[in-house]
């Protein structure tokens, strides 16, 4: 029984330890990016829209991470990885949403920037084609803006004209 | 005796100031024709109710008020220094319809950002940004790093009699050419050829980055203008930190420093003597500088290691040029030691080589401030009766005379007041004082670097402050002090 008390309390002890080094701080980027002194190094939980494109490098691929606010590069060893990303953010997409948990550095000893090295992804949301609506005064405004100007082009060329004849 | 003026001359200055504005209208043809190829329809309609408002505005003022005097000095410093507010006021009309800032004073601020090549930006939401205004915003910073007047002064021959008031009015201080209509003609030459040189060398780092041939295209397009004409836009909200490249990192370095050196040097370069560059006072008096703040900013960020290099120096050399590139993560600045800081501050402060796009001080003046301290110490070294001549060289050996010295000093002086002011100004609102004077030094110095100061929640007072400084700044002062001149002489009647 003491024994079993004392296997039980070891795991525990263990359990408890193993799971602060993988524990991953549910801090917002924002916090992060505040206070790097207080993340670099260490595993951080950040979610955000997926923007742009990946882009490569020589050891790996950047996807940049934007939670509107605040932008940051996540550095993907596996490239294939990014397979899983289906949306990326641009003016005529939003961007999936990803859940990315990763190693904080404030100056990364293999990139020398502030970024992010990825250990686990996941999508929150899938990404979709953005669909604008264009509000009716800007038609009608566009609309009676370009006839005075036609007008107006018109008036002035005649002017042109008449004033070069006299 | 100071010139009086009637109706007259403001009937000559609007009509100038509306074929002005008819330029500018066919500038935002552009960003409509990418609209069109890009099928981006809201856009379109923006840059249509801009490019017709702007140039509805401009020829009603050509056709209602004619010239009625001979232009003289005094309308192209008043024309120059209304042309940019107006400019700025057009330019900000599109960026405002596209629903990415929280008011038209915002928009006002981007474009007046844009055009005085400053950088610093109030835009919500840049990476959804459509390609047409992001078109918009890296070709004012082209426009008004070239000159908007020097643009249409090329094109128009109407005023060339005070073209040169034009070109003065603008902070251009030296011709390269004996006409200055040619001088405008050869920067816009030198330019066009930089602007294909840039463009290959971007074009490539980006595509082999895996961006589109598309997206390369209007990046490498988009950051040619930002750095050469020393802007500081890009079109993602992380700037040049968005590229993770140390290539293009290096590329943009090089274009900065070729935007910051002068015009007239690029001339000689090109045309006269390459030993001219290992001779050149500016050249030297850059060498100096940038030697001295790096030696400071290493001291200050060696805990950082091997980053400081990369972070460090690009900053320093992005504050030195004016352009206001970052390569930091979000408020990284604000983490810099503040001998750091201070290092990027007197960089901001000094800004380029005169007749460049860069703003602040200037090398030149800083240059002959420095020289004439020391030149007074050696006159006070020297025999009574003795005579003392100090000499210097930019293209030809010139005197450091009381003329230049008086100059050099009265610049210098102006815009140390409004870098105080400035900082004076945003401290009253509460900001610390080095984030105050930062954010001061990086508005009036067109240099677009920012420690958090500048964003869309800050006082709309500050904003209108940032917004002269940044107008002042880039016109150097002086058209803008005669055209106050010109307004009091009004009531004075």
């Amino acid at each position: 029984m003491k024994m079993k008390t004392k296997f039980f309390i070891f795991c525990l002890l263990f359990t408890a330890l193993f799971t602060s080094f993988v524990y991953a701080e549910n801090a917002s980027l924002g916090d992060i990016l505040a206070s790097p002194n207080n993340f670099t190094g260490k595993e951080v939980q950040i979610e955000g829209e997926v923007i742009g494109e990946p882009l490569n490098d020589e050891a790996g691929v950047w996807v940049n991470v934007s939670t509107g606010q605040e932008q940051i590069g996540v550095f993907f060893e596996d490239k294939e990885r990014i397979e899983e990303i289906i949306y990326w953010g641009d003016y005529s997409t939003t961007g999936d949403q990803i859940r990315v948990i990763g190693v904080f550095y404030k100056n990364c000893p293999e990139h020398q920037v502030s970024d992010l090295h990825l250990k686990s992804l996941k999508i929150i949301h899938k990404g979709y084609e953005n669909e604008y609506v264009i509000s009716p005064w800007k038609k009608q405004l566009a609309k009676i803006l370009s006839m005075i100007c036609l007008a107006m082009a018109l008036i002035y060329f005649i002017k042109l004209r008449y004033g070069k004849r006299n | 005796m100071i010139i009086s003026p009637d109706r007259r001359d403001f009937s000559t200055i609007l009509n100038i100031l509306g074929s002005l504005i008819l330029g500018l209208s066919l500038f935002m043809l552009i960003p409509i024709i990418v609209a069109l190829v890009k099928g981006e329809q809201a856009p379109f309609l923006d840059f249509l109710i801009g490019f017709s408002f702007s140039a509805i505005l401009g020829m009603f003022l050509t056709l209602v008020f004619p010239i009625k005097k001979e232009v003289s000095w005094i309308h192209a410093f008043f024309t120059v220094s209304l042309g940019w507010l107006v400019f700025s006021l057009l330019g900000a009309i599109p960026l405002y319809l596209s629903a990415h800032f929280l008011s038209f004073v915002d928009a006002w601020f981007e474009s007046m950002s844009g055009f005085s090549t400053t950088g610093l930006t109030l835009i919500r939401d840049l990476d959804h940004l459509s390609v047409s205004h992001n078109m918009w915003r890296h070709l004012t910073m082209f426009i008004g790093g070239q000159g908007i007047i020097l643009a249409s002064l090329s094109i128009l021959t109407r005023a060339r009699s005070v073209a040169l008031g034009f070109y003065i009015g603008e902070a251009r201080q030296e011709k390269i050419l004996p006409n200055v209509i040619a001088t405008a003609r050869f920067i816009w030459k030198v330019s066009f050829i930089y602007l294909i040189l840039g463009v290959i060398t971007f074009f490539t780092i980006l595509y082999n980055q895996g961006l589109t041939a598309e997206r390369s295209f209007f990046h490498a397009l988009w950051l040619f203008f930002a750095s050469f004409d020393t802007g500081g836009f890009a079109p993602q909200a992380q700037n040049i930190a968005y590229y993770h490249s140390f290539y293009l990192e290096i590329a943009t370095i090089v274009f900065m420093i070729l935007g910051a050196i002068n015009f007239n040097l690029h001339f000689w370069l090109w045309n006269k003597s390459k030993k001219e560059i290992f001779k050149n006072f500016e050249i030297k008096t850059f060498f100096f500088t940038i030697c001295s703040l790096s030696i400071i900013l290493y001291f200050s960020l060696i805990k950082m290691g091997p980053a400081m290099f990369r972070k460090g120096f690009y900053q320093l050399i992005s504050a030195h040029t004016g352009c206001g590139f970052t390569n930091l993560a979000g408020g990284e600045l604000n983490h810099f030691p503040a001998l750091g800081l201070l290092a990027i501050i007197f960089a901001m402060m000094i800004g380029g080589c005169v007749c460049s796009t860069t703003g602040g001080i200037k090398l030149m003046r800083l240059g002959i401030v420095f020289k004439s301290f020391f030149m007074e110490i050696k006159r006070w070294m020297m025999p009574f009766r003795a005579v003392y001549r100090n000499r210097f060289h930019h293209l030809q050996s010139l005197v450091l005379s009381d003329k230049r010295m008086k100059e050099a000093y009265l610049f210098f002086f102006i815009f140390l007041f409004t870098y105080v002011a400035g900082a004076i100004v945003a401290m009253g609102f509460g900001y610390p004082a080095s984030e105050a004077l930062f954010e001061s030094v990086s508005a009036t110095a067109n240099v677009g670097l920012s420690v958090g100061v500048t964003s869309s929640t800050m006082p709309l007072a500050l904003k209108l402050v940032y917004i002269f400084q940044m107008w002042a700044g880039r016109l150097e002062f002086i058209s803008i002090f005669v055209s106050l001149g010109f307004i009091v002489s009004l009531f004075r009647k």
